[in-house]
């Protein structure tokens, strides 16, 4: 048996023609995992296959050492399994207390004293104990994503797969979120899809770049960062010659590719290395 | 001078052994000295107290939970069921009073048209087994808000399917009940619908362990409506609304008790397939 949290072989799932994971291995351990990609790249399935939702059209999974794939071994996952779905979705005239308390109960905490005083420590944690009976439609889009963290949560999982967490969530408690994480993964296992490459400098001690299906980079942030090492530099006009360059604030142009001789090299950072490597997005979204 | 609490007596107002009286005393000389609830602080158990103030916090939370959760509990149903019940998207209050509005139109049209032998009494019965069956598909298809958050929890969705389908078809059977004692001498044809309405939800939820449950339900239901409708008009010279659907006929409703326990037995057989989703 595997030592690892999660251990993938060959995982391929189509969608009609659209292959969304393509032959994919990966082996992942405690510490936070983080998956970058641009839309479309197959984070979100692969989350939802590491969260037991999914099953893959072929390949062999093992999730804290059990396989998803037979009836035990999912339920012995789902039991120590915190999720954070992509589309969570609501029950809108529940309170936030009275929310969590369901998925607790869906989580098997049968004991009424015992599940009400976890579910007052995540909403705790995140930063809601102040507003545990306020209903979930009076809440702003970051403060119900701040409950569906605090259901993820429960029951101090093992494992915790959060697609797309900080998506709406004001700086201050993306930081206080960042340390709630950073905690769990001391000992457990954190796996972590974004578009905020700063969520990954922050928080993951290891980085995968997905793009169409497959993986495209899989290191630390450091070595990642070093991937754009000598090819980012800045510039008073925009370089045709450049792969990648948008206009900053101060009016200069920051270039990605292969800098011209003479150019004044800058020092890279994980954004670039991404933009690098994926290369998909258009100088104009990146001005913005 | 104030007189501070002997060791002893603290110790035992900490054991929660003194009498109400002495515990009174104590109390009131504690809220005036600082020193000795200094030295009350030092004997107290954490363990005792979190469980003290975990009590207190419950207390403060504790909200009376919704009417249909109440009532479920006053029931004899368990805490765990009657949450999972309540939140039946189907059973929500505009939804139950969408079906009840539904039979009273029923009822009323069939009191005004003089009996059930009227046409718009054919159109109550055929649709009133597309209630329970729309509502099935809801309990569990694409309209549970938190399906996703469902489906990763250790909570197997057979049990989370059971609980809401029989939540649903109780409540429409007893409306549907109610409307049979109102109409005028239609009282068994009222409820004829009710096996063929059983069956087509027990099929459909056997079907949607292959397919989405929306799928199922909207072809089930498309079936009912067109096989309804096209023996309306082969039928029309029938007087009687049994007579011209021979679903609601004695061999229809034996069928449909055949098809709803097929439809339950493939639902256990492959309950597991609910669990864990080959389609998107």
């Amino acid at each position: 048996m595997s030592t690892a949290t999660i251990q993938l072989d060959g995982i391929t799932k189509s969608y009609g023609s659209v292959k969304a994971l393509d032959s994919l291995s990966l082996s992942i351990g405690p510490g936070v995992t983080g998956f970058l990609g641009p839309n479309g790249a197959g984070k979100t399935t692969l989350l939802r296959m590491m969260a037991t939702v999914l099953a893959p059209d072929s390949g062999r999974m093992e999730v804290l050492g059990s396989d998803p794939q037979r009836n035990e071994g999912r339920l012995a996952i789902r039991r120590r399994l915190g999720y954070f779905p992509q589309e969570p979705g609501y029950y809108l005239n529940l309170s936030a207390f009275a929310f969590v308390d369901y998925i607790a109960i869906l989580k098997e905490h049968t004991d009424r004293a015992a599940r009400r005083a976890e579910v007052r420590r995540v909403l705790e944690l995140v930063d809601l104990g102040d507003v545990l009976h306020k209903k979930l439609k009076a809440m702003s889009g970051g403060m119900r994503r701040r409950v569906i963290v605090a259901q993820a949560l429960l029951g101090r999982p093992e494992l915790l797969v959060l697609d797309e967490p900080t998506v709406g969530i004001d700086p201050e408690q993306r930081l206080r979120f960042r340390e709630v994480v950073s905690r769990i993964a001391e000992d457990h296992t954190v796996v972590l899809s974004t578009h905020q490459t700063e969520d990954v400098a922050a928080m993951c001690q290891r980085v995968v770049v997905m793009d169409k299906g497959r993986v495209r980079f899989d290191g630390t942030t450091d070595e990642l960062a070093a991937h754009a090492s000598g090819r980012v530099w800045s510039a008073a006009e925009a370089d045709p010659s450049a792969r990648l360059s948008w206009r900053t604030g101060t009016g200069q142009h920051r270039l990605i590719g292969d800098p011209p001789a003479g150019s004044q090299l800058v020092e890279p950072t994980l954004e670039d290395a991404y933009l690098l490597l994926i290369g998909h997005t258009t100088a104009a979204a990146q001005g913005a | 001078m104030t007189r501070h609490m002997d060791h002893s007596l603290l110790s035992a107002y900490q054991a929660g052994t003194l009498r109400p009286a002495q515990a009174a005393s104590v109390e009131a000389h504690l809220t005036a000295c600082g020193p000795c609830r200094s030295s009350l602080a030092t004997m107290a158990d954490p363990g005792r107290l979190g469980a003290n103030w975990a009590a207190i916090e419950d207390r403060l939370d504790d909200r009376p939970p919704p009417l249909s959760e109440r009532f479920l509990l006053r029931m004899g149903v368990g805490e765990h069921h009657a949450r999972l019940i309540a939140l039946t998207p189907a059973l929500r209050a505009p939804t139950v009073a969408c079906v009840v509005a539904l039979f009273a139109a029923g009822v009323v049209t069939a009191q005004s048209a003089g009996g059930p032998r009227d046409g718009w009494f054919y159109a109550f019965v055929v649709a009133a087994p597309l209630l329970p069956l729309a509502g099935v598909a809801a309990a569990f298809g694409v309209r549970d808000a938190v399906q996703e958050l469902t489906a990763a929890a250790p909570t197997p969705a057979f049990e989370l399917l059971l609980a809401r389908a029989l939540a649903i078809v109780t409540v429409t059977t007893i409306v549907s009940l109610a409307a049979a004692v109102a109409l005028p001498d239609g009282g068994l044809a009222a409820v004829t619908w009710l096996l063929p309405a059983l069956g087509l939800s027990a099929a459909s939820l056997a079907l949607s362990t292959w397919v989405p449950a929306s799928w199922a339900s909207a072809g089930l239901g498309g079936a009912w409506v067109t096989a309804a409708a096209v023996s309306w008009r082969v039928n029309r010279f029938d007087a009687d609304v049994v007579g011209r659907f021979a679903a609601l006929g004695p061999t229809g409703q034996l069928l449909f008790a055949l098809v709803g326990v097929a439809g339950a037995l493939v639902l256990v057989l492959r309950r597991e397939t609910l669990d864990y989703r080959r389609i998107p």
